[in-house]
């Protein structure tokens, strides 16, 4: 008998259905929504560490390279042995100039085992041999300047002194050659000067694109998801504001500049355009008799002391969107710099408020713009710390193309000072840039 | 591929509007579930509200061997369990008096509204409840409940027994008193 009646009561629950309260929806809606924020946190946490991991390793190289700057290299060494020359042959007589400065190249090269000329022959004598090749190209027509005893390389620029040092290292050639110090030290440190200019400084400029989310996490500009006290949303009649925010994309357009301050770093700013746009659902709203217009309120924490004059609707499906200018200043270190390039960057970024728009989906609601001013609840200018790491392909002489990943987090609430709600949005993005480098 | 594999894929990926499609499409009957396991409506409305998070976040995982109303719903079961066992932890099943089933008591529960049926389950014991929906309702049998329960199959016996004497009880009582 007990298969028949529970047949009976089996069917009797089978299709059995009762609509649960809409509250339980966004109970499930705000928990789906932390666990997103949780997981972008882990994100985010991700991003810290490899940000730290590239913050400590660029400054690891930066150390490695002032302290390798500083070592003495073998062009040092001779406009070193040159002064040393010059000082010596103002003491002596005049007439002994020629023969003390070749005895002293005789004695920096007669001994081979010499560290600082063994060191600097791996080293700088290609660079050396290398700007000969260049100077030679250019000298096409006089390829041997330095060649016999009688030849005086007084008058002769930069060439002859590299060629010079370089048969330093060639001694028995370089026996008979007179080099006035005067000159040579002068050349020498402007064909310097030249190439650093020339080729290790230049100036970058670009257009650049990207696209991202800005979290929904409590204390974000888009998150007040958490902020939905218990009770049904939909509820007609209810007298609590209940508001909702999904995360925002982002999209993002601007301008680039940037200049070498140094060998491998970079000092960047530029000029950008940002919409950061969340779709979002209250149940507040103002009603203006006299106008017959209903405005949803989505901030009802911004209300103030007007809260008491809000009214409560069903849901009102919006979408919120900020439109920003974004100025950052960065300074990254290039980790690798051959056809391809990697770049860690940090630095802080200044967002323009230019306007703030809630468009109503739902008919019967009003939009709502809010532009900057003494009436606008957000600050008009709100700073972010920056961290990426760009990932460059050169292409040709002049281009470069790269990726770039981005971590923005606000570094102070986005909202005016007094008001009872803190927003400090983080973000997450990818730009792509092509830039144009000038004076290579 | 079917709309429901597809609301499946965009579930995956965390849509927000097709988690809610999904919640629309079984929250009632769910909610059904829910009610038979507990004794009150807030306490239903949360197992409700962690089944469906429970789904969502193993909807990645869900195979399609079964219908997914048939592992929604069985989610929903182990959740209400899991709600009741702290209950039953504290309140533990023993043997009962096995009663002697008498033909005439046959239970006639055609005349009755799905609203009073729950109300009757829903004031049997904890035990008595839990163990007359999965026996009655869900299908199981009492070898199966004992293991869920972690309790003997004799001990389920009894308490369906009782369940079933209780809720005859309670048929009489509401057929004499609408006469």
């Amino acid at each position: 008998m007990d298969k028949y009646e529970n047949n009976l009561w089996r069917s009797a629950f089978e299709n059995a259905a009762i609509m649960p309260p809409e509250k339980v929806w966004d109970k499930i809606d705000a928990v789906l929504a932390n666990k997103e924020s949780g997981s972008f946190k882990k994100r985010i946490f991700f991003f810290q560490l490899l940000a730290a991991a590239s913050v400590s390793l660029a400054i690891g190289f930066g150390i490695y390279t002032v302290y390798n700057a500083n070592k003495p290299t073998l062009n040092e060494s001779i406009i070193s042995d040159s002064k040393i020359s010059e000082t010596q042959l103002n003491k002596q007589n005049p007439e002994t100039k020629e023969e003390l400065l070749t005895s002293k190249n005789e004695a920096s090269i007669a001994k081979p085992e010499d560290e600082k000329i063994s060191i600097d022959k791996n080293s700088q004598a290609i660079e050396l041999l290398k700007d000969e090749t260049r100077l030679q190209k250019q000298n096409a027509q006089n390829p041997k300047i330095v060649s016999n005893e009688e030849s005086s390389i007084a008058d002769q620029n930069t060439y002859e002194f590299l060629v010079a040092v370089k048969q330093r290292l060639d001694w028995p050639t370089l026996k008979s050659i007179k080099i006035d110090v005067h000159k040579v030290h002068f050349g020498f440190y402007q064909s310097v000067e030249e190439e650093k200019k020339a080729t290790r400084y230049p100036l970058m400029a670009g257009l650049n694109v990207g696209t991202g989310t800005v979290n929904s996490e409590p204390g974000s500009i888009f998150g007040v998801a958490d902020a939905a006290p218990s009770g049904g949303f939909s509820n007609q009649g209810r007298n609590q504001p209940m508001n909702t925010e999904s995360n925002a994309v982002s999209y993002a357009i601007g301008i680039n500049v940037g200049k070498k301050i140094a060998p491998r770093w970079i000092l960047q700013t530029g000029l950008q355009y940002t919409v950061q746009s969340a779709d979002a659902t209250t149940n507040a709203f103002y009603e203006d008799a006299n106008n017959q217009t209903k405005t949803p309120v989505l901030y009802s924490e911004l209300a103030g002391d007007f809260i008491g004059d809000l009214d409560y609707s069903s849901t009102i499906d919006l979408t919120n969107s900020f439109e920003l200018l974004t100025i950052p200043v960065q300074i990254g270190y290039l980790m690798v710099d051959k056809k391809i390039t990697w770049m860690i960057s940090s630095g802080i970024a200044t967002d323009i408020f230019l306007k703030n728009k809630l468009t109503s989906n739902t008919a019967g609601f009003e939009d709502v713009v809010v532009k900057p001013g003494s009436n606008s609840p957000f600050r008009t200018a709100h700073f972010s710390g920056l961290f990426s790491t760009e990932v460059g392909y050169k292409l040709g002489k002049h281009y470069n193309l790269s990726l770039e990943p981005s971590l923005k987090a606000a570094l102070h609430t986005f909202t005016k000072d007094g008001q009872s709600i803190e927003r400090k949005p983080i973000s997450l993005g990818i730009g792509i840039k092509l830039r144009y480098v000038f004076g290579i | 591929m079917t709309a429901m594999d597809q609301l499946i894929e965009r579930c995956i990926k965390g849509e927000r509007k097709a988690q809610r499609e999904l919640y629309d499409l079984f929250s009632a009957k769910m909610f059904v579930v829910a009610l038979r396991y507990t004794k009150a409506q807030q306490e239903a409305e949360d197992i409700l509200q962690e089944s469906f998070i429970k789904v969502f976040d193993r909807i990645k995982g869900f195979t399609k061997k079964a219908k997914l109303e048939t592992w929604i719903h069985k989610i929903v079961i182990n959740t209400a369990l899991n709600n009741n066992r702290g209950k039953l932890y504290m309140f533990p099943m023993s043997d009962v008096e096995v009663l002697t089933e008498n033909e005439d008591d046959e239970m006639i529960i055609s005349a009755y509204s799905l609203d009073e049926l729950l109300e009757m389950i829903r004031e049997l014991p904890t035990g008595c409840q839990v163990i007359f929906n999965l026996f009655a309702i869900e299908g199981y049998n009492h070898r199966e409940i004992a293991k869920k329960l972690n309790i003997s199959a004799g001990t389920s016996k009894s308490q369906y027994a009782r369940a079933k004497m209780l809720l005859q009880k309670r048929l009489k009582k509401e057929s004499v008193h609408y006469g």
